[in-house]
């Protein structure tokens, strides 16, 4: 039998989140290492693709350890209210992020791991841009959380720090 | 090491403390290695034993144990030290702040067969340097970083 058509994917609009100009807010800046972040809640679309691409641009305030991770997380959410059916004791605000009762390794894993974001030594000035993974958001809403595990802060300024979320839709198209 | 201990170790060298308000923690941790105090720990007799040899005392001790002209007393002593340190069969490790130790270490000095120096530079090898990881500093300046953000801190 002929194939009439062919599925492809393609790339959707951007979703940002950074300290201010995005459409999540998440302040970064002096972030120490073992310390996290979490954002304020995004809305991905009451239909939205299945797939997201994480992509994120830090600078770190020292030199950090090659191979050493900053790692994200998404805590899901029915609803758009910021402190209403989250993970992890998330709060759905721009705040420091510890869990529950401040047991932040046991409480991030309650989250979705999407990947880490591994450092190279660059030493500061230089803002790494890097994959950090794909993940599949089985919800509306959501917040990310950034756990600082590189060894070194993030720089004091927040223009350099971003992360990127990129759908990649599914489209169906006639041979 | 607590965090507390940690922290009050940081606080009290300027160095360490610079390298934690510029979130530097892997330099801070590396800075705290360097100003710890010490730590006594007991020494692997292999360690000791390749000390006394290439310092000169084991052959010294070993010709003295083979002189008829040494005193029985002394003999005693170098047949105490060698199989001390020789049981080929013991991974044995020696804390040196044993009182035994101490004076069998005594008596080998006040048989002349070691020297003052010897004995110290024997004893210095259970002083061990204290070892920190990144998690150990992050986790114990996390008490002066207010929202988990690195800054000046007292």
């Amino acid at each position: 039998m002929a194939i009439t058509s062919a599925f492809r994917v393609q790339s959707g609009t951007v979703k940002t989140i950074r300290n201010s100009g995005g459409d999540a807010a998440i302040t970064l800046a002096s972030l120490a290492n073992g310390a996290a972040r979490q954002s304020v809640k995004l809305d991905l679309g009451a239909t939205r693709a299945r797939l997201w691409a994480v992509k994120a641009d830090f600078e770190l305030a020292a030199t950090p350890t090659a191979g050493n991770t900053i790692d994200l997380y998404w805590a899901p959410s029915s609803s758009g209210t910021a402190g209403t059916d989250n993970p992890g004791n998330v709060s759905g605000t721009d705040a420091a992020y510890s869990g529950y009762s401040s047991n932040l390794d046991a409480s991030v894993r309650q989250l979705l791991f999407i990947g880490s974001f591994v450092v190279t030594t660059q030493t500061t000035a230089t803002v790494q841009k890097g994959n950090v993974g794909v993940f599949a958001p089985p919800q509306r809403y959501g917040s990310l959380v950034v756990y600082n595990r590189s060894g070194a802060a993030f720089h004091s300024t927040d223009t350099n720090q971003a992360i990127y979320l990129t759908p990649i839709e599914d489209t169906a198209e006639a041979a | 090491m607590e965090p507390s201990a940690i922290l009050d170790l940081i606080r009290s060298d300027a160095i360490a403390k610079q390298f934690a308000v510029a979130g530097n923690d892997s330099a801070c941790a590396a800075r705290c290695a360097v100003i710890a105090p010490t730590v006594r720990r007991p020494v692997p007799a292999r360690d000791i034993k390749l000390a006394a040899m290439l310092n000169g005392y084991w052959a010294r001790m070993a010709l003295a144990l083979e002189s008829s002209e040494t005193p029985k007393e002394v003999r005693g002593l170098c047949i105490s030290f060698r199989d001390w340190l020789d049981d080929p069969k013991v991974e044995r490790e020696v804390d040196f702040d044993l009182v035994q130790v101490q004076q069998m270490l005594g008596g080998v000095v006040a048989a002349g067969l070691l020297s003052v120096d010897e004995l110290n530079a024997l004893d210095a090898m259970a002083n061990r340097p204290q070892s920190f990881t990144v998690e150990d500093v992050s986790a114990a300046l996390l008490a002066v970083r207010p929202d988990g953000r690195v800054g000046e801190f007292d």
